[in-house]
């Protein structure tokens, strides 16, 4: 009985049948994927096949289908040579490919002129859980918008709630008492009419500033420029400075396109308070004015969702149960960011990036050349001068440019691309592999072609033989 | 305010070339091509696009991008170019630009059933001067070609605001680069707009400087062509291309050794037009072989039938000989394999059917190989003579990765030449179709020799297609770091290679009979028009993105269709017949037993 069932499997597996039926769904899984990838992106064709469990199935399948009936015509004989060759070559493709994926490294470093590094980012998101007794890392792979996200238990009570595919950061300001607080303004530009006959460049803009970052204390609103603090602007108009005199009072001093300036105070009500710095064309509100604030960051669905510009997916963090036994506190990370919970009376910090892997050695990187055609700004080559520290034997300088890469001690190091940037770029992108697989890969893709290569020939001479002497037959 | 909108409001062209314009005694005159030589003019070297070319190239391109043709109106390009700057008012109002998307007419309130609209006439409309206040500063698209998921009447926009601001460039002396510099650092232009005043003539002559003097050279020519002067304007060609050059060989003395003869050969490409006549003898070819062997197939073999195979023969050759002269000239002006964008691999992929067909005539002694080999010879070349909008004839400068001449040639020269030998498949898989449908047997001696001729192509395109793909992975790990990343290119490169592996699979199995072989081989070849064209110009995403364009769509997939509809007729009407005669077979067999 089972020898039957035994029997019947072993026949389906040495089949051609299954043979041309996988092939078949390869070739539709790969049209799938292609055409998920020009209209969503990459990652989305990734997600739904390229790195999916059945995809993976239906290429061990195929392993198995050729495993088996290149067994199938055992004792084998010298005819069978160019066939055996042949699917040899895929299996060892196959599993070359394997390898590179269970043991292999694909990430990307990112070196500005005069820096040393080691860490290679991989495109893997994952969370970092750091008590002081230990360090776990879960690995969270992105999900395309258009799948649910279930949630996630992580241990200390901590659990992932909520997942964007792609997030926009949103900034808001809370009212605050702590050492950080500082003034914060949300102001509403419009613009009353259209200039000089001009279509208007933009109806209304709404801006936050604060004056606890630098980052912060400044926005540019079309040519002008808005400030906030006590530090008066030096470059020429039109800019706006505002200066926060009490908690319900503001000072303004501005600049205009034509240099005349105009300064004036600002009581704020509960209906908000309007900005005159005596511009015609622009109108600026106050909309909420909190004399200490801090900031806060939530994430939101981006408007791009798909595309290479797309931006990088957030979660929603639950903290820790609070000792009165409330839920715990909700929290956003975006990609790169950390926070920090208290879990009786020890300090874990959480943080959400891309798999980081350390390389046994550093990369210096001395200057990054950008060669563009004469006169012309589109780029003929780029490469970077960079010394390898790899210990006091092992330390030496290199040019990477594209198709010379740096290779040392299995990891190898191509120049992939460059952060544009005036005058010149300064900061190179390299690409980084390791790649056991890679010689199972090239045996297999030789003993694959030299296979066909021989198939053609052994049939060439087979059908000479066996072709009828005939006299030519004229079209 | 940003650059393009500044340069549409400046519609000032008081500029250099006014002075010898000035000087035009009829400007009717000018208008018309004057019958002189210009072979010093189109020599001249100028900068343009990342390279120095002769001035044939570059007016071609430049007339090319503004007219959407190869030459306007009879106008050799390089004099038309002269004859617009130093006519600029008249010519600005000549209808040059065209504009097919109707959308887009409509959105620019212009006159639906025309083409081609005035530089004067777009320069005044205002919706496209709102336009190019949105756009801010655009980098010119000239000579790059646009994204297949970018909105094509944004394109469209773009596109005409890049040929006004080329049209404009033009008359102000900024496209004019003809100041040579040291090495690696770009030319200068003649004159460019922020120049305070236009200098005066008498300034410029005074300028004895080696620039000095290649401008009043300039401006000498431009005066003796306004002039009607032909011994003038031969004698200051002259005089402008030599000083030209001298100056060149002095900042860069391999100037004189390494571009002087690039410039020759690629003037002489663009005279010769190679491709263009190649397609016309091929056609001549296919003809002629097809008479021929329809003489032959009727009555015993007449003497009219060997003229034409001869003739056929003949003009095969001269064929394949302007194939490879051109073929080669652009090897010899671009310093590289000439297979990086759509225009170049067809040549190649055509050059490669003619080339196996030859061979395989050559082991086989097959008339109907000469044939097919014509036809696709015929039909490559076509197609890239024909759509010039479309696939870009321009030599360019490659992208950084694309610069390995080792493994440009090994990766792309393979898979192609793949491509070349399932071309060749797919036209002999349409020949048997042909004898099929024509009532021959799926037993004929005819039909086996035929399929067993597509089988060894077939197997020559799987080595081709399997080693390049190979190759391209081998490529891809040493210049981007990883061997197979599921790339679209590599991927459709794949679904080829299974799909053609499927069909011979199914073909030892003894699955698919004569037709069946012959039908799956044409149906194939879609696989092939997808991974050579439908990734580039339909898919665009990957990281193959330096050969991405768009355009096309309707027309290829209207072909795949016809062909696809041809294939599912010939076999309906081929079981159909078969099936009725099977039918009167079995209702004979009980009356005969």
């Amino acid at each position: 009985m089972l020898a039957r069932w035994i029997n019947r499997i072993y026949r389906i597996l040495i089949s051609l049948q299954l043979a041309v039926v996988l092939l078949l769904l390869l070739t539709l899984s790969l049209i799938v994927a292609t055409t998920l990838e020009s209209r969503f992106d990459t990652p989305t064709a990734q997600y739904f096949v390229y790195k999916s469990p059945w995809f993976s199935l239906l290429l061990a399948m195929l392993g198995v289908n050729i495993l088996a009936v290149a067994l199938s015509r055992l004792p084998w004989k010298a005819r069978h040579i160019p066939f055996l060759s042949a699917h040899l070559g895929i299996l060892l493709l196959l599993a070359g490919s394997w390898i590179t994926r269970e043991h292999g490294l694909d990430g990307m470093m990112r070196v500005s002129e005069d820096e040393r590094q080691s860490i290679v980012e991989v495109d893997e998101p994952q969370l970092i859980l750091q008590s002081p007794k230990e360090t776990r890392i879960f690995p969270l792979a992105w999900i395309p918008p258009s799948v649910k996200f279930r949630p996630v238990k992580l241990p200390y009570g901590l659990a992932v709630e909520e997942y964007i595919s792609r997030a926009d950061p949103v900034f808001s300001f809370d009212p605050n008492d702590g050492p950080q607080a500082k003034p914060a303004l949300q102001l509403k530009f419009s613009t009353k009419r259209s200039m000089g006959g001009m279509p208007a460049m933009a109806a209304s803009q709404e801006l936050w500033l604060w004056d606890g970052a630098d980052d912060w204390r400044q926005s540019d609103i079309g040519p002008a420029r808005v400030i906030l603090g006590a530090k008066k602007p030096e470059q020429p108009g039109p800019w706006i400075w505002i200066s926060v005199r009490s908690n319900s009072e503001l000072e303004f001093e501005a600049l205009s396109m034509r240099q005349e300036s105009s300064r004036g105070r600002v009581k704020i009500s509960e209906s908000g308070a309007v900005i005159d710095p005596g511009w015609k064309a622009v109108q600026i509100e106050v909309k909420k004015f909190i004399p200490k604030a801090v900031p806060r960051t939530e994430y939101a669905p981006s408007k791009m969702q798909y595309g290479a510009k797309a931006p990088p997916s957030a979660l929603r963090l639950r903290g820790p149960r609070r000792p009165d036994g409330a839920p715990g506190d909700l929290l956003w990370l975006g990609m790169g960011d950390r926070a920090t919970f208290e879990l009786g009376g020890e300090q874990i910090q959480i943080s959400y990036g891309p798999k980081r892997v350390m390389v046994p050695f550093a990369i210096k990187l001395n200057r990054f050349d950008l060669e563009r055609y004469p006169g012309s700004m589109q780029p003929a080559a780029f490469s970077s001068k960079v010394t390898l520290e790899g210990g006091p034997k092992a330390t030496f300088d290199r040019l990477i440019s594209m198709n010379e890469p740096l290779e040392w001690k299995g990891f190898t190091f191509y120049q992939s691309s460059y952060e544009d940037a005036s005058p010149r770029p300064t900061v190179s992108i390299f690409s980084v592999n390791h790649d056991p697989g890679r010689w199972v890969k090239y045996l297999g893709s030789l003993i694959l072609v030299m296979g066909i290569i021989h198939f053609y020939i052994a049939r060439a001479r087979r059908s000479q033989a066996t072709r009828p002497v005939s006299s030519e037959v004229p079209a | 305010m940003n650059k393009l909108l500044r340069l549409i409001l400046s519609l000032a062209l008081s500029s250099f070339f006014a002075i010898p314009a000035a000087r035009a005694e009829d400007p009717a005159q000018v208008m018309q091509p004057r019958p002189w030589s210009f072979s010093d003019w189109d020599l001249t070297p100028v900068q343009a696009g990342g390279r120095v070319k002769p001035m044939r190239a570059f007016a071609g391109e430049v007339v090319l991008h503004l007219t959407s043709r190869r030459s306007f109106e009879g106008w050799n390009p390089s004099e038309m170019l002269l004859a617009i700057v130093t006519q600029p008012k008249e010519w600005r109002e000549k209808p040059l630009i065209k504009i097919e998307r109707e959308d887009v007419k409509r959105q620019l309130l212009l006159d639906v059933s025309k083409m081609r609209f005035s530089v004067a006439e777009l320069f005044g409309n205002s919706v496209l001067l709102q336009y190019a206040q949105r756009m801010g500063d655009l980098e010119s698209t000239m000579s790059k070609a646009p994204n297949p998921n970018a909105d094509p009447r944004e394109e469209e926009l773009k596109r005409i605001l890049d040929r006004l601001t080329v049209f404009h460039r033009l008359i102000t002396g900024e496209a004019w680069t003809f100041l040579p510099s040291e090495p690696g650092k770009g030319w200068s232009p003649i004159a460019r707009p922020d120049d305070a005043e236009p200098k005066s003539i008498q300034q410029i002559l005074a300028d004895t400087s080696a620039q000095g003097k290649i401008r009043s050279q300039f401006v000498a020519l431009m005066g003796a062509y306004v002039g009607g002067n032909e011994a003038m304007f031969a004698a200051s060609s002259k005089a402008l291309r030599a000083s030209i050059e001298e100056e060149a060989t002095r900042l860069e003395p391999a100037f004189a050794g390494s571009v002087l003869p690039k410039l020759q050969a690629e003037k002489r490409y663009h005279e010769l037009r190679p491709f263009h006549w190649a397609w016309i003898l091929y056609l001549i070819a296919a003809m002629s072989i097809g008479i021929a062997a329809w003489l032959s197939a009727g009555a015993a073999s007449s003497r009219k039938a060997k003229v034409f195979h001869w003739t056929g023969l003949a003009s095969l050759s001269a064929a394949l000989i302007l194939h490879v002269i051109g073929f080669a000239l652009r090897c010899i002006v671009a310093g590289r394999p000439p297979v990086t964008n759509m225009y170049e691999s067809i040549v190649w992929v055509s050059f490669g059917a003619v080339f196996f067909s030859i061979v395989i005539y050559a082991f086989q002694r097959f008339r109907i190989l000469l044939g097919v080999g014509s036809v696709l010879g015929a039909l490559g070349l076509l197609a890239a003579d024909a759509a010039p909008t479309l696939m870009d004839p321009g030599l360019h400068p490659l992208v950084p990765v694309l610069r390995s001449n080792y493994w440009l040639t090994v990766h792309v020269l393979t898979i192609t030449l793949g491509y070349a030998a399932f071309a060749l498949t797919l036209g002999i898989g349409n020949v048997t179709l042909f004898k099929l449908l024509r009532g021959a047997s799926e037993r004929s001696a005819e039909v086996s020799r035929l399929n067993q001729l597509t089988y060894r192509a077939m197997q020559f395109g799987v080595i081709l297609l399997a080693a390049g793909t190979i190759l391209g992975g081998v490529w891809a790990d040493y210049s981007w770091g990883r061997f197979w990343g599921w790339d679209p290119k590599e991927v459709w490169a794949l679904i080829a290679l299974l799909t053609y592996l499927t069909v011979l699979h199914g073909r030892y199995a003894g699955w698919v009979g004569p037709m069946g072989f012959a039908a799956w081989t044409v149906f194939c070849f879609s696989s092939v028009v997808m991974a050579w064209y439908g990734v580039n110009f339909v898919l665009g995403v990957g990281l193959h993105s330096y050969g991405f364009s768009a355009g096309g769509q309707g027309t290829v997939g209207l072909g795949v269709l016809i062909q696809l509809l041809y294939v599912a007729a010939v076999v309906y009407f081929v079981r159909r017949r078969s099936n009725s005669s099977k039918a009167s077979t079995v209702r004979a067999t009980p009356a005969s037993s």
